[in-house]
């Protein structure tokens, strides 16, 4: 922060305390009702909050977390180089014939894959390529989709949870507080591996025992060839070789001093030099573009404009008064704090977008690091934080952009997933999850 | 010897649907003509739209997951024993369903290189023929026919074989 530019210049001498919440408040408000694209939107508050004179366009870029914008982006080219070679739906069929093509042990199968993606790459990257085979799947057996993908949403969530590139939020997090891969991995790993496996075995006793399917129909299933989902083998190993290196690059980060957005952009360049070596200058631009064209630029804008939003309200003290406002309900109780985000984030991210919800957090609760006893004494609030903005979306059908490309793919399908059908199964298991979590954060850092 | 470059020859007349007709009914039209779509009448007689086979194949016969998932299909599925179902289904429903816009359609006069320029521009296979009194008024379109890739095809080697 600049604090020459907190002096600011908004026009008419109006409040920047009131200019800036206006912004805020208008902008998450238009962004909820998703009336309009939230890309737009986001820069629209951002541009606001410079032209009003709420801040300053050096503090609006300086407020830009470029690590998260690099991760985020060099995450989405290595996956869609990496998904043009069919490995995933392989990995999807060949785990769905291992158990015999069993409704239960498909479900199974189809979540923990959809668990273990969603932790390395990114969740609606996992859902779209699992949603189409989950579909085949459960036609050919004549059963409905609709618990397995509920099962694989809920495993989506929970598998991007545990890891610093498995969701946006704790790629935000973990850019905000300077923590790792590792970190993640040995703090939220375990517990988002036994909330899986609880949530499996309620899904299990709701719907996965009574699923049946006849031998005929099982051989349907068995009938299918995995091997030619691989289009592209060449560029299968090639793919494989840079998701592996930069896995390795991410768990030692720390000791070769390497950001994550270095690291994912730069696996990004080295993937997209192997995939077009050989090729014609013509083929080289004609391909780098499409590999540019399916990165989500609307997520990627989406954050720059969120993050200039709250750098506003940021610069204009309004942070700083929810968070004093927040420790004078809490009394100033750290255990009372670090519980009140953990349910407070799982709630509001199941009605509402949990992206701008941790962006204006992020800063709220470094403010509280002097009440605290400094930065350091803060890692329990950001686990509850992580874990309940990540869990917390799985209580809706709006609660996380994984649920909804679920919905928006089954329903084009002919396969719509009713909101309050949805929720009705899904808020209770949610609030279980939940409910783990708060005993994790008890026993493990309170 | 003067080669005549325009498209005029290489029209196909076809029918065109109105609001109303069947799916049925348009399936047969397309394949009297062996074209892949026809023209849509308004209830104001307007051509503002049109349906075409690839439309009404992928939107109702073809579910996204069997088009994604095309590579690792096999002979032996539930989804071709229900295809008796799904292709009496489809055939009842009407063309108002599937109406695609915008309705692009050039003039009778136009010349070969351009027909072809405005379906590359298009990413289509065919073009529509219409004249239209002043060019615009669509209330006074005379519809003329298609013209598709193969006949374009034909008249390429008829210039050829002119030369």
């Amino acid at each position: 922060m600049h604090p020459t530019e907190l002096t600011s210049q908004v026009i008419f001498g109006w409040d920047p305390f009131w200019v800036s919440s206006i912004l805020f408040v208008t902008t998450y408000l238009v962004v909820i009702s998703e009336k309009v694209n939230r890309a737009i939107i986001a820069l629209l508050g951002a541009s606001l909050m410079i032209m009003l004179g709420v801040i300053t366009q050096e503090a609006a870029i300086d407020g830009v977390d470029f690590n998260t914008i690099g991760l985020l982006t060099g995450m989405m080219v290595i996956v869609a180089i990496t998904q043009r070679s069919g490995v995933f739906q392989y990995i999807a069929i060949w785990s769905a014939k291992k158990v015999k093509a069993s409704p239960w042990g498909i479900m199974l199968m189809l979540s923990l894959v959809t668990a273990l993606f969603s932790a390395l790459l990114d969740n609606v990257t996992t859902v779209l390529l699992i949603a189409p085979i989950t579909l085949l799947i459960t036609q050919e057996l004549q059963i409905p989709p609709f618990p397995f993908l509920f099962s694989e949403i809920f495993a989506s969530n929970i598998g991007g949870a545990s890891t610093l590139i498995g969701d946006p939020p704790n790629i935000m997090i973990g850019s905000a507080v300077g923590l790792d891969f590792n970190d993640f991995v040995y703090n939220l790993a375990p517990i988002t591996i036994f909330i899986l496996l609880v949530n499996l075995g309620l899904i299990y006793l709701i719907w996965g025992r009574k699923l049946v399917a006849s031998d005929d129909k099982r051989k349907h299933v068995m009938s299918f060839d995995e091997n030619q989902a691989l289009t592209d083998i060449p560029l299968l190993k090639r793919s494989l070789f840079v998701l592996f290196l930069v896995l390795v690059l991410f768990m030692n980060a720390h000791s070769l001093d390497l950001e994550p957005a270095t690291i994912a952009m730069g696996g990004a360049a080295l993937l997209m030099l192997l995939d077009n070596i050989g090729r014609s200058a013509e083929a080289q631009s004609a391909n780098v573009d499409k590999c540019f064209k399916e990165a989500e630029w609307i997520t990627i804008f989406f954050f720059v404009g969120l993050f200039i939003v709250v750098t506003g309200i940021e610069h204009s003290g309004v942070l700083n008064m929810m968070a004093e406002k927040m420790l004078h309900l809490t009394e100033g109780h750290f255990e009372t704090t670090t519980i009140a985000i953990l349910w407070m984030s799982a709630i509001i991210s199941a009605l509402v977008d949990n992206i701008p919800f941790v962006a204006t957090m992020i800063p709220m609760i470094k403010s509280m690091a002097p009440t605290f006893g400094g930065a350091d004494m803060l890692m329990p609030i950001w686990w509850s934080l992580a874990l309940g903005a990540c869990l917390g979306g799985n209580g809706s059908l709006i609660g996380a952009s994984a649920n909804l490309i679920v919905a928006g793919y089954a329903e084009r399908a002919g396969f719509p997933i009713a909101f309050l059908k949805f929720m009705a199964y899904a808020f209770p298991l949610m609030l279980v999850s939940i409910a783990i979590s708060h005993i994790y954060i008890v026993w493990r850092f309170l | 010897m003067e080669i005549n470059v325009d498209i005029k020859e290489i029209i196909i007349p076809t029918a065109a649907v109105k609001s109303g007709d069947t799916i049925k009914t348009m399936f047969k039209y397309c394949i009297e003509a062996n074209v892949p779509a026809l023209p849509f009448y308004d209830q104001d007689g307007l051509l503002q739209s049109f349906v075409s086979l690839k439309r009404v194949m992928g939107k109702d016969c073809l579910p996204n997951y069997l088009v994604e998932l095309a590579n690792i299909l096999s002979n032996d599925m539930n989804c071709t024993a229900q295809a008796m179902e799904k292709i009496q289904n489809l055939f009842t429903n009407t063309v108002d369903d599937y109406l695609e816009t915008p309705f692009h359609f050039i003039a009778s006069d136009t010349v070969l290189i351009r027909a072809v320029a405005l379906m590359e521009q298009y990413n289509s296979s065919f073009l529509f023929v219409a004249d239209c009194i002043d060019g615009s008024d669509k209330s006074h379109c005379d519809y003329k026919g298609i013209i598709t890739r193969l006949s374009v095809a034909r008249k390429m080697l008829q210039i050829e074989e002119a030369l």
